[in-house]
This record gives structure tokens, sequence and C-alpha cells, in this order.
């Protein structure tokens, strides 16, 4: 396959540290710290193979034709570049990140749905110094009275039957 | 007891127990079915009634203004006061004058103490009713702020994309690094060798070079024989005595 030669980062860094949600930022400094090194490890090696000066050994060896031979070999060699296991990994594991954040995403869209349906019903009350009791009972229905559902003297919510405390409430 | 009775309904705060049918089982806001032009909504009253006297309405005043002026009702309470008591229909008896003592001493308490107790009763509806109004306000921005924050997760998330790209960087950085150092493994290794080379010549020629020259030095020593010894140094000493100073 094409090399795809590389020899420095093309990823905004800032812009993907403002998406870090608060409780990973660890994990994303341990992150960028393993790509630091990796970019550094490629900055302080040679791009290319460095040339050798051949002339100068001719003149001083005395093996006959080792140095051609050494540079004929010198000349015509092609280091393969290392093969690329883990992309498909990669690929893998991403589509199935994608696929969570979909699904986050949904669930989120229905939070806010409901959120802004509270929102609405609180936005949409009068003030409440020209309510009537009546007009009380309509914006609050679980606190009045209501004939479907009627309550045991003494009317509190800890008396009525199959209540369930909450934890740690108070006596 | 004089007040408004007389002319609008009391609306006085009702005890919690007020027994409500809701009239529809769909959550509909009734409040916004209201005429709000025609039935505008009363809200409640913060100031008592404006009264003279203490305790005549000033809407007495206001209605028989029209007919009578500023001093109608006054010449009409006077005159009825009047009429009641002549006529002994309004009868001053032993209570009368009990309820006058009273209500002189009423007046004297209402004057002093009145301010102080509206003010304390007025601070504490304002802690109850903003109370209320606090936990309406709290609930609206707490519920607004949820809906930012559920959006900011939901751009963060999107995030996810710029991770992947990275990681496949790292892993291109980490192939060029690796592609670099077989570059640099073949430069050493052939250097090395060449390098090896070049010193086993050079140490070849210096041994040469250093074995000819003892081996020269050797021959030439071994050759001088001993009659060319006893020449050399009797020409050294002639050369010698030459050299000295002619000393006496």
């Amino acid at each position: 396959m094409a090399a795809r030669r590389i020899a420095s980062s093309s990823i905004d860094w800032a812009a993907f540290a403002s998406r870090v949600p608060a409780g990973q930022k660890n994990m994303f400094n341990a992150f960028k710290g393993k790509s630091d090194a990796y970019l550094r490890k490629v900055i302080t090696l040679p791009e290319s193979v460095p040339a050798i000066n051949f002339a100068e050994y001719k003149a001083r060896i005395p093996v006959a034709g080792m140095v051609d031979t050494f540079q004929k070999e010198y000349e015509a060699l092609k280091v393969p570049y290392p093969a690329d296991t883990v992309s498909q990994q990669i690929a893998d594991v991403e589509s199935a990140a994608a696929a969570e954040v979909q699904a986050f995403i949904k669930g989120s869209e229905a939070r806010i749905a409901k959120l802004t349906e509270e929102l609405g019903h609180w936005e949409a009350m009068i003030p409440y110094d020209q309510m009537t009791m009546e007009e009380w009972a309509e914006a609050f229905p679980e606190q009045a009275i209501s004939m479907e559902k009627p309550t045991m003297w003494p009317h509190h919510p800890e008396d009525q039957p199959g209540y369930v405390a909450k934890e740690g409430a108070e006596h | 007891m004089l007040s408004r009775l007389a002319l609008r309904s009391v609306q006085e705060a009702r005890p919690f127990l007020v027994a409500v049918r809701p009239t529809s089982t769909t959550a509909v806001n009734k409040a916004t079915e209201r005429d709000e032009v025609n039935f505008p909504r009363r809200a409640r009253p913060v100031e008592p009634g404006k009264v003279r006297m203490g305790f005549l309405p000033e809407e007495w005043f206001q209605f028989f203004y029209s007919k009578t002026g500023v001093t109608g009702p006054y010449m009409f309470g006077v005159g009825l006061t009047t009429f009641l008591c002549s006529k002994e229909i309004y009868v001053m008896e032993h209570e009368f004058y009990t309820g006058l003592s009273i209500f002189v001493m009423a007046v004297y308490a209402i004057k002093k103490l009145g301010p102080g107790i509206a003010n304390y009763l007025d601070k504490e509806i304002e802690d109850i009713e903003g109370s209320w109004v606090k936990y309406r306000q709290e609930s609206v921005e707490g519920l607004k702020q949820a809906i930012e924050d559920e959006k900011k997760a939901q751009w963060e998330a999107e995030g996810q994309k710029i991770l992947f790209d990275a990681k496949r960087e790292n892993v291109a950085l980490q192939l060029e690094a690796a592609y670099r150092e077989r570059l640099a493994t073949v430069h050493s290794e052939v250097k090395k060798r060449l390098d090896y080379q070049l010193e086993t010549a050079n140490v070849k020629t210096r041994i040469e070079q250093k074995h000819m020259v003892n081996w020269i030095v050797n021959n030439v020593k071994a050759s001088i024989t001993p009659a060319q010894e006893a020449a050399a140094l009797k020409q050294c000493f002639a050369d010698l005595k030459g050299l000295a100073p002619q000393s006496a």
C-alpha cells in the first residue's frame, strides 16, 4: 500500500481539548502525552537514509571491489514501510463508539424534550398573586385534593397507606 | 362592622382544604382561556382600601361627590346621626358609654401598635410568598441550565470523531517512527562494516611501516664492522679535538 509519510501533527488539539468533559480530563492528558511522545520520536529521527561518503572508503580500503559492491547495493536498497495492522481495529471501535454516541444523543434529546415541557409549564403559569385556588389546583394537580384519589386524615403524605419513606428523610 | 361587604364579595384567605374538581382530563391550562380584556385578573391587593376617619370607605364619599360635592357625605352623616339620636332610634344607654370608652382606648392602641404589627405581618407574608416565587424562579433557571448542560454534553460527545482521527494519526506516527528507525539501522550497519575494513587496513599499514623501520635499523646496526667502528670513533675524537678551543 502507498506509504503515507507523516512528519507533523494535523490534529487541532485546542478544539479537541475544548470538547473533553470535565471528568475525562485526566484521560485526555494521558492520551495527549502519548501522542506527543510519538511525534517527538518521529521528529528526532532523520527523514531519509543518510549518505555515506564512498569515495573516501574506496581510496583507503584495499579489498578489491568491496566498496563498489557496497555502494551499488546501498543505492539500490529499498527499506519496506511497516505494515499497518491496527487500522481495522480502530475502524471497528470507531463505528461502535459512533453508535453509542447516537444512542446517547437520542436519550439526551428525549431528556431535553421533557425538560422543555416542564419549562413551558412553568413559564405559562400566571403569577401566584393572580391565581385563584382553582387555577392553583390546575397548575399543581398533584398537590390539590382530587375526588379520584382522596387522602386519609390527617392528610399528611407520611400518614397515607402505602407510603414509603425516602432514605435519609427527616423525622 | 362596616366593610366592603356592601359593595363586593369578600375574598378571604380560604383554608387549605379546598375541594376542586378538575373539569377536564387533559392538561389544559385553563388560565390561558380567560378573556383578559373584559375580565382582567384581580391581583392580591397590597394596601388596605382607602378609608376616611378610620372606618368609612372612600367609595362612599365618591358616590356622594357627583350629586352633593365635598361636604355632602358629611352632612348626610351628621343628619343621619342626629335623626337617630333625637328620635331615640339609636338609644344611648349604658353600653353606649362603655363602647365609647372602649372605642377611645381602641383608637389609642391601634395608633400605637398598629404600624408595628402591620409591618411584622407584612414581612411574614413577604417571606411566604417570596419563598414560592423563589422556588418558581429557581425551577425555571434549573430547567434552563439542565437543557443547556444536555446540549453541551451532546456537543462534547460529538468530539469523539476527533479522538479517532487522533488515534489514526498516532498509528501513522508510530509506523513512520519505525520506518525511520529502519533507515537509521541500515545506515549504521553499512557504515560499521566499511569502518571495520578501513580500520583493519589502517592497522595493517601501520604495522608494516613499523616493522620495516625496525628491520632497516637493525640491519644497519648489524652491518657496522669493528674496524669501521674504531675508524668512526677515531674520526669523532679528531673532530672533537679540532672543535675544542685552543688551550695551552
